[in-house]
Parts: C-alpha cells; sequence; structure tokens
C-alpha cells in the first residue's frame, strides 16, 4: 500500500503544473471583434472558435438594430480550417449589429454565444 | 434531458463495459480454471448464464444506443422533437458528424457481436468455439473503446489528438476487464461445489485485476491532466466534484480488491468456505461501487470539463513559493526540508527500511514532518477568486474603461499613478506599482470586490458590477507595464516585461485585423502621429513602407487624441497604406507607456513610435519626431530584422475564457 502511494502522490503533484485545454467550443475571437466598430462594411463575419467544430449545426445570425437578420444566411465551415465559421454579409449601413451564433463541437457539445459590433459613418 | 442523458451514457457504458468483461473472464479466467478440472454441471452453468448475461446486454445496449442518438439529435440539431426525428437530420448527423459516423460504426460491430455469440452458442468444437470468443472478444473491445469517440477526448488540441484517445481507449478497456469481469466472478464463486475452480479463477482474476488497475490509474491520471489540468479545476469546479467522488468510489473499490487479493493469494483449502464467501460478498460490493463509478461517468460525459470552467478555490490558504522569494534564510529553509523529504521519500520506496518496524516509522516521519513544515511555510492567504482568470482580456477597450474607474475610485489614495502618492509624504502602503504583479488576478479582484480587512481598503462590491472590476485589473496590470516601460529606449535590449495591451484596426478598404492576430508572425511597427508636426516622417515612413514589410513588419499609423486623421492626399507613394482606423482607446492607452514623456502641465508628446516583437511585448519605442528621419530607417530595420529572427517565447495574452 506504501508503494501505491509514493507512486500516486508525485503524480498527483504534477498535476498541479499548468494547465492544457480541451472541449467544448469557445470562441476565441472574430472579425469584426466583439464590440469593436469598423469603418469598412465587412463583406464577411468570421468567427474562429476553439477546439474544432462540426461541419452541421454550425450557424452564425447577424441581426441590425430592429432584430432582422441581414446575413446571407449561408454559415460555413472552411473546409480548409475547422475552427474557422463564416457567415456573407450584404454592404451593412452605419448602425449596431448583433451576432448570434450556435455551433456543435466534435464533442457533441452545443455552445451559443453572441456580441455586437458597430459599423461606422 | 440532463437525466435522461445521464441514464442512458451510464446504461449504454454498463452494457458496453460488461459486454468485454463477460468475454474477457470467459477466455483468460474462466476457461483456465475450469481446464483440465472435474467441472461436471458447473461449466455448463456457466455457459447458460453466460449466454444469458450477453443476451440480456447486446438489447440493453442497442435500446440505449438508439434512444441516446435519438436525444443526442434533439439536442445537437437544436429544433422541436418533431423536426429532430426526420430523416433529413439523422442523415446529416450520420453524414457530417464524428458522433454519427461512430454510431453508425457501433451499430455494425454490435450487429457483428450479436452474430459470432450466436454462432457461438450453436458451436460444440471446443477448439473452434474459443477461436470465436476471441472474435467476440476483439468486437466488443472495440465497441467499448469506440465510446472514446463520442465523449470529451475527441476535443481539445489536435497536437495531443492521439494521446487523449489513446488514454481514454485504455481507461475504458482496463475498466471493462475489471468492472465488467465482476459479475462473473461472482457466479463463479457462489458455486459452491467447486472450490478448486473457485479459488483457481480468483488468483487469475486476481492478476487480470491487478493489471487493469495498473492501467486504469495511469490512463486516469492522463484523462485528468487533459481534463482537469490543475488542483484548482480539480477542486473548484463541478467536473472537479464528480471526479473526485468517482476517485473516492474508485478507491473503496481497490481497497476491496486489495483485501480480495489478499484471500485468493493465500493456499486454500478446499473446505476453506468461508474464504469464498468474502471473495464472493466483497466481489459484490465492488460491483455495487462499480456502479456508482459508471453513473458518475455518464454525468461527466455532459458536464463541462474543468479546464473550462471557472475554479472557485474552496480553501481559505494555498501554496505559493512568493514567501519564499523575499528571504534567503527562508529559501535556505525550504531547500533543506525538501531535500530532507525526497531521501526519505526515496529510502521507503526502496524499501531499504521496511524491515524493522520502527526504522519504517522514522522514514516515514521523516517524509511527513519536513512536508509539514514545507505547507506551513509555503502557506499564503486565499480566497473563493484566487484561481478565476478575468473574463475581460488585455486590450485596449478594457484598460480604457478600467482607467475611468480607476481616477474616479482609487486615485485620491493611490495617487494618479499607482505610486500611493495621492498625499504628501508619499505612503509606501499605498503603493501598487509593487504590490500588484507580484498577486494574482482573482486575488486582486477580490480585494477590489471586498476591501482588505484591517485596513483603510473598502471593497468595491457590489456598486461595480463584475466586468468593471475586471477591466480595473486589466488597468492595474497596464500601470504595472507602463511602469516597466520607463526603462524602454530606442535601442532594442533583452526583454522587458512590457505586454502590449491588444487592439484592432482597419486599414483603408481593407478587413479589420487585431495585433493578437500577428503573434508568432509579424513585428509590429505601431507609430502615433500628429499633423501637421509628423508629416515628414510620415512620408518618410511611407518612400520605406516596401522595406518595412519586406523586413517582416506591418507598420500601423494612427493619430494622437488631438490631432486629426492623415488622408491619403498627405502620402506620398503607397504610404496610404499604413494609415490605420482605430478606436480613440488605443492612442490613450499606448500613451501610458510614455508616461515619462509628458509635459509637466500634463501635454502629451506629438509623436510616438513603437516596436512590439512577434510575441506581444513593447520592445523600443521612440518620443517626438525626428530630426533626421533616413537615419532612424535604417536603425529601425536592423532591429526589426533582429526581432524577426527572435525564437519563439511565451505569449503575454492567456487562453481567456
Amino acid at each position: 500500500m506504501n508503494r501505491w502511494m509514493w507512486t500516486l502522490l508525485p503524480a498527483a503533484l504534477a498535476l498541479m503544473i499548468a494547465s492544457p485545454a480541451a472541449a467544448h467550443a469557445q470562441l476565441e475571437r472574430a472579425v469584426p471583434a466583439a464590440g469593436s466598430a469598423v469603418r469598412v462594411s465587412p463583406p464577411r463575419l468570421t468567427l474562429w472558435f476553439s477546439p474544432r467544430l462540426e461541419s452541421a449545426f454550425g450557424k452564425i445570425r447577424v441581426l441590425n438594430a430592429k432584430g432582422d437578420q441581414v446575413d446571407h444566411g449561408d454559415s460555413q465551415l472552411d473546409p480548409a480550417d475547422a475552427r474557422q465559421l463564416g457567415v456573407s454579409l450584404p454592404r451593412l449601413a452605419p448602425g449596431t449589429y448583433r451576432v448570434q451564433w450556435r455551433v456543435l463541437s466534435v464533442d457533441t457539445h452545443v455552445s451559443e454565444g453572441q456580441f455586437t459590433f458597430d459599423v461606422r459613418p | 434531458m440532463n437525466a435522461l442523458f445521464i441514464t442512458l451514457r451510464a446504461v449504454h457504458y454498463a452494457t458496453a463495459l460488461l459486454l468485454f468483461g463477460e468475454l474477457v473472464f470467459a477466455l483468460y479466467v474462466a476457461g483456465p480454471a475450469f481446464r483440465g478440472t472435474r467441472t461436471g454441471s458447473v461449466g455448463e452453468n456457466f455457459d447458460r448464464r453466460f449466454f444469458k448475461v450477453a443476451c440480456f446486454c447486446l438489447g440493453a445496449t442497442i435500446a440505449s444506443g438508439a434512444a441516446w442518438f435519438v436525444a443526442a439529435a434533439i439536442a445537437m440539431s437544436g429544433l422541436p422533437v418533431g423536426e429532430a426525428m426526420a430523416r433529413e437530420t439523422f442523415g446529416v448527423i450520420i453524414g457530417n458528424t464524428v458522433f454519427g459516423f461512430m454510431f453508425t460504426l457501433r451499430a455494425g460491430l454490435v450487429a457483428a457481436l450479436g452474430a459470432v455469440l450466436v454462432v457461438m452458442r450453436r458451436c460444440n468444437d471446443d477448439a473452434r468455439r474459443s477461436r470465436l470468443a476471441l472474435v467476440a472478444m476483439a468486437l466488443a473491445a472495440a465497441y467499448l473503446g469506440s465510446l472514446a469517440w463520442v465523449g470529451h477526448a475527441v476535443a481539445g488540441d489536435e497536437s495531443e489528438d492521439l494521446a487523449r484517445i489513446v488514454a481514454d481507449v485504455a481507461h475504458l478497456l482496463a475498466a471493462g476487464a475489471w468492472l465488467g469481469a465482476l459479475p462473473a466472478l461472482v457466479f463463479v464463486l457462489g458455486q459452491a461445489r467447486m472450490q478448486d475452480v473457485a479459488a483457481h479463477a480468483a488468483r487469475r482474476f486476481s492478476a487480470l485485476g491487478l493489471t487493469s488497475v495498473g492501467v486504469l490509474i495511469a490512463s486516469g491520471l492522463a484523462n485528468a491532466w487533459f481534463q482537469v489540468g490543475d488542483i484548482p479545476a480539480l477542486v473548484g469546479t463541478d467536473y472537479g466534484h464528480l471526479l473526485l467522488a468517482k476517485l473516492a468510489l474508485f478507491a473503496a473499490m481497490l481497497g476491496l480488491a486489495m483485501v480480495n487479493r489478499g484471500i485468493s493469494t493465500r493456499p486454500m483449502s478446499s473446505e476453506d468456505r468461508e474464504a469464498q464467501h468474502l471473495l464472493r460478498r466483497n466481489a459484490m460490493l465492488e460491483i455495487a461501487f462499480g456502479i456508482g463509478v459508471v453513473a458518475i461517468v455518464g454525468a461527466l460525459g455532459i458536464s463541462v470539463p474543468a479546464t473550462h470552467q471557472p475554479a472557485t478555490w474552496p480553501f481559505d490558504r494555498t501554496l505559493s513559493l512568493d514567501p519564499v522569494q523575499q528571504s534567503a534564510w527562508m529559501q535556505l529553509v525550504v531547500a533543506a526540508m525538501g531535500a530532507v523529504a525526497c531521501i526519505a521519500a526515496i529510502t521507503v520506496l526502496a524499501g531499504a527500511v521496511s524491515r524493522p518496524p520502527h526504522l519504517r516509522i522514522v522514514a516515514v516521519a521523516c517524509v511527513v514532518i519536513p512536508v509539514g513544515v514545507l505547507a506551513s511555510l509555503l502557506a499564503v492567504r486565499a480566497y473563493p477568486t484566487t484561481y478565476l482568470a478575468s473574463t475581460m482580456s488585455y486590450d485596449a477597450d478594457a484598460i480604457v474603461t478600467g482607467s475611468a474607474l480607476y481616477v474616479a475610485r482609487c486615485s485620491a489614495c493611490h495617487g494618479r499613478s499607482g505610486g500611493g502618492d495621492a498625499r504628501s509624504p508619499p505612503n509606501p502602503r499605498l503603493n501598487l506599482n509593487d504590490r500588484v504583479p507580484e498577486r494574482r488576478e482573482g486575488d486582486l479582484f477580490w480585494s477590489i470586490a471586498h476591501g482588505i480587512p484591517g485596513t483603510p481598503m473598502p471593497g468595491f462590491a457590489p456598486q461595480m458590477s463584475d466586468v468593471e472590476i475586471w477591466s480595473l485589473v486589466q488597468y492595474l496590470d497596464a500601470q504595472t507595464a507602463a511602469q516597466n516601460a520607463l526603462a524602454m529606449s530606442d535601442r532594442l535590449r533583452p526583454l522587458l516585461p512590457v505586454p502590449a495591451p491588444d487592439f484592432t484596426w482597419e486599414f483603408t478598404g481593407r478587413q479589420q485585423e487585431s495585433l493578437r492576430q500577428q503573434r508568432g508572425n509579424r513585428v509590429t511597427l505601431l507609430v502615433f502621429y500628429s499633423l501637421p508636426a509628423s508629416l515628414p516622417r510620415l512620408q518618410e515612413l511611407a518612400t520605406h513602407l516596401r522595406g518595412y514589410t519586406v523586413a517582416g513588419a506591418v507598420v500601423i499609423g494612427l493619430p494622437m487624441p488631438a490631432s486629426p486623421a492623415a488622408t491619403a492626399l498627405d502620402m506620398r507613394g503607397d504610404g496610404e497604406a499604413m494609415l490605420a482606423l482605430a478606436n480613440s482607446a488605443v492612442a490613450t492607452t499606448y500613451l501610458m507607456f510614455a508616461r515619462d514623456a509628458r509635459g509637466a502641465d500634463g501635454s502629451v508628446p506629438a509623436h510616438l513610435e513603437y516596436l512590439i516583437d512577434r510575441f506581444g511585448y513593447l520592445r523600443v519605442r521612440w518620443i517626438g519626431v525626428p530630426e533626421a528621419g533616413a537615419g532612424r530607417s535604417a536603425e529601425m530595420l536592423r532591429q526589426i530584422d533582429v526581432l524577426a529572427r527572435e525564437p519563439p517565447r511565451a505569449l503575454p495574452w492567456g487562453h481567456r475564457h
């Protein structure tokens, strides 16, 4: 029993050092960035997640101040990068836009979130 | 929905564990134990029971798997039940998700397993039958191991994909070989007429169990590393608490298994019914604990892994090396205690003092006492928020928000720049610049929210929201960086800890970019200008712009808060390409790093240039408009070249959630 204990103790101590990341998709960054203001109407909204996403059931909606959906409804995972989900946008008039996203990570968990960005004249 | 998911997962895991465990037991325990013994009807009884259990498990595993698939389809698609049950949704899940693909594969495996078991049952040739059993066991192993692909093991850093999957598959198979085989052992031990066989089986099972436990512990530690990562996450999150409960049950199972190993390895007389009875009772208790473990596994699968949950520290002390760093004596004591404990631990491990009991006690005391002393020396005050990560990132917007809060709430005591110089003479106890760098973000958050008892420092919660307090913490970090920036000059020097706050900008007609995006990629030359004073320098930069790009730098020109923005008309050549648009918070924030260049009246310099290395640290700064522009460009290009070749370094912006 003693030996077990002394083997387990250093292993448990090893656990105290730094932590790696895993599971459940988190929004890492966005272009346009959350809460930022842009002068140029972005042709596309792109979100980067960690970890990888499933291509199915990932969705971005961009709503204007009135709550109408303004994006082209073509949310798509980048074929070359399973962390990158984008949607194309028409020319946006100045104003505040709300982005709502819902994604499925490869461990079958659904994550959702929202943020806003501004288009300035 | 959660309770349903937990139940379905637990039932499905249990049946997959049992299918594999039964086959392992039949092949490696019952087979050799029955061989060469007159088992009479017992062998037949065992067979009959084996097929009965396998049949039941196949039914239950198919039913729970199908129900899990449907429940997952509803949850993943987010559609109402009626629509989610449509063929279209199932098609998308099967065709486009790892989960769907694995379930199709597993359906095939369980069908093949069922077919092999049917053939096995009808087969009378022993040799052929054991070959079939081997095939069935391989199929059951694949069926059980493939559960790794429908859990947390598939999600995470690509670089660790293989390690996570291997650890999870090993954990599942080892659990199957031990826990899944226990019911069969209980059955064999219950056959009172076969003491020899039972004793033989118990011994073989003990060896199997020992191997499984070794694999379980190693793979369990690996899984804990991937999904929990550190002690605060273990003791401070729901996921960690579930894991601790699982570990407690596992420890109880391990204790019972050790007792059983003691019984089964000692010589057992054929009359020793008492021992056999005890073995059986302990094995049944192990199964009871095992059911608890599987139920927890069901719950862990739907919980957010601890690495992604904010950890609430449950104790009022934690261990830290900070107290030691302040005195050489402390360092000596800590080193001595550590050395004594290590030597004593090695001695105990090596077993050199295991014979005379009193020496053993001394050796254990030599470990326990220094460890206790170390713990008391390294213990520091901790709060529930100690290990929380800031919800605000270190960026210009948060820093400007924090700056306004600082002026309104903190500067009256701590001084305009955190130096504790609000009143004369300055009070060193109020100097933040010395203290902030030593404290964790979570500790700063607690002190701001709840005050510091025994001092005039009041608590600001709930007048200030969590977001505001975290913004203030970011500002305090920036203030520390600004303090370190005083040592920065126009010459490239070894690293100063001045992390550059993140920000976003747009070049005319181009998509928004951020400083974080340049990580490990490009050096950034950040130019804050005032018109018309900076115009010659801007035009000179425009002439050399191609040279900067070739050297691996991006040049970002932003106006000072009071200056108008330059336009294409002001610039020569392709100079427009360096004119950027950004929030005024960027200039306000970066002026903090040239605090010493402010005039006596608080006026800001007209012109500022910073070089930010590829890892997000401010490295070089130039204050004011240069006299002779060309000389600066040549020097800058040389410095950019050095920065572009620097080896990779840790990033200043952590992985924040």
